[in-house]
């Protein structure tokens, strides 16, 4: 038995999302609404106590790091391989996992919640915002949340923010100039973690990413959006999100 | 021949030290002085352009993350020294996520602060100021790190480091008195990396880490203190001051 409870295929939900399509493995999709702050739901939180998504359950063991997780995932299934065999490229894998998970990812979600989760908190009524914002179960997460809801982001921190996006498209583009794939000549779960963190980068942040400033990035995103896996990542989702990247999808086939 | 750049055995340079040792792999022992900030040197800036410590050369490369460079030891040389299984691995790999996460920045913050300026002089302070005010400036916090560090920076940052710590080591001493170590029933890289990481709190942090309150830990501890690779790596510690704190601030 195989259950993932997770949000749309996008950022840390999304990871596993791809990298079950990737291995071609069944599995029954729990939605987890993270605009309805359904991961911080008592019944949700039972599961994993973090109040976070991804979690995946197989046969009855928890796993909930959203990296490690996509280890598992081809460690144990059939289908085709998501982690080359020679450890030095493995390195090269995991350095990218951890470039795009510590350094990337935190400064693309400021940008996010600014411009996005923010606004769209800010039209609940105050008291329910309070909450929900008090049954988060983790310190950090409630700064970040009152954080984005006051919008009380500083100039300099979204600034620094942009900058550091701006230097990850740089680097995946200068990566992607010598190799086909993140971490090599082949797919691996360099590619699910930097895809499921970057894919809407073109419409986000289309000031860094487009086909003058960053053209192999560009390229590796039509490669992987063209990928079967990623269609059927992305037909799960609900939001706008996946609809958009659907709609690419359907434009690449055209 | 593997080469190693390290500093002090505590934290991450303790890590890879322990784990080459514990698989009794030849290499080349190369020590930085983080205190007199040799890690910027136009030289070591040329194998870690992010000024890390520390950096192990394996196959021509330079290996600068020691998260994933054990990852590497654990996979290119036998005994892996840490399951093969996947469910094990995704332990162990879970496992370093969650030791980043809730030791790292605290534990440092906190031996710095408590052990190592107060064992300092006034002209040791000055200089130690000075050539921190002109080092080279490197990665600056960005996101989330950056927007709950300004967030903290009005409270008791020395009360939080405390407070996350206690987390960590809560979670750590329940998967401890289980099997008696962190993933499985045997001794892996997973506790080398817990190891390097909190062998100071029972003296950085006695209210945190004793017998009374964490006895599955410090029976970990005493056990892990006692292997003869461990020992090997302890002893080649140039700083006494370093056996009770951590790293100074990047």
């Amino acid at each position: 038995m195989l259950e993932l409870y997770t949000w749309d295929p996008n950022s840390n939900s999304g990871k596993p999302i791809f990298a079950l399509k990737e291995k071609g493995v069944e599995f029954e999709y729990h939605h987890i609404n993270l605009l309805e702050f359904e991961q911080h739901a008592p019944e949700y939180v039972k599961i994993n106590p973090a109040g976070t998504v991804p979690t995946l359950i197989h046969d009855g063991v928890i796993f909930t790091e959203s990296t490690p997780m996509c280890e598992y995932i081809d460690g144990k299934f059939e289908g085709p391989s998501l982690r080359p065999d020679d450890p030095m490229r493995r390195y090269r894998m995991r350095w990218w996992c951890w470039y795009i998970d510590t350094q990337f990812a935190p400064a693309l979600s400021v940008i996010g919640w600014h411009t996005f989760m923010g606004p769209m908190v800010r039209k609940k009524p105050p008291a329910e915002i309070e909450r929900l914002i008090a049954r988060i179960p983790t310190k950090e997460r409630r700064i970040a949340w009152s954080t984005a809801v006051k919008a009380s982001f500083t100039e300099e921190q979204l600034e620094n923010a942009r900058n550091r996006v701006n230097d990850g498209i740089q680097l995946m583009n200068d990566q992607l100039a010598e190799t086909d794939y993140m971490a090599g000549p082949g797919y691996s779960i360099a590619d699910t973690v930097t895809f499921a963190n970057a894919y809407a980068l073109p419409v986000s942040v289309p000031q860094f990413a487009n086909e003058k400033k960053a053209p192999h990035y560009m390229a590796w995103l039509n490669r992987i959006y063209r990928r079967p896996a990623s269609k059927a990542a992305f037909t799960l989702g609900r939001t706008q999100l996946a609809q958009r990247a659907l709609d690419i999808i359907k434009k690449l086939e055209d | 021949m593997l080469e190693l750049y390290h500093w002090e055995p505590v934290a991450d340079s303790a890590k890879l030290l322990i784990l080459l040792e514990e698989k009794g792999l030849e290499y080349k022992s190369h020590y930085i002085d983080v205190l007199k900030f040799e890690q910027y040197s136009d030289e070591h800036l040329r194998r870690s352009a992010m000024a890390r410590v520390p950096v192990l050369v394996a196959e021509g490369e330079n290996l600068d993350m020691a998260k994933i460079t054990m990852d590497y030891l654990v996979e290119a040389y036998s005994p892996r020294m840490a399951s093969d299984d996947p469910r094990g691995w995704y332990e162990v790999q879970a496992w370093a996520n969650v030791l980043d996460a809730g030791l790292r920045t605290n534990v440092s913050l906190l031996g710095w602060n408590s052990v190592m300026w107060p064992t300092m002089s006034k002209a040791e302070r000055a200089e130690f100021n000075e050539k921190y005010a002109n080092r080279p400036v490197m990665e600056r916090q960005a996101g989330w790190a950056e927007v709950w560090s300004d967030a903290e920076a009005n409270e008791d940052q020395l009360e939080n480091a405390r407070a996350r710590i206690a987390e960590t080591v809560e979670k750590m001493e329940t998967a401890l008195q289980d099997t008696g170590w962190l993933v499985g029933d045997v001794y892996s890289v997973a506790d080398m990396n817990a190891y390097a990481l909190t062998y100071t709190l029972p003296r950085l942090t006695p209210r945190i880490v004793n017998e009374a309150k964490t006895p599955g830990m410090i029976e970990w501890l005493y056990r892990i203190d006692e292997r003869p690779a461990v020992k090997r790596v302890l002893a080649r510690r140039r700083d006494a001051r370093t056996g009770d704190m951590y790293a100074p601030p990047a």
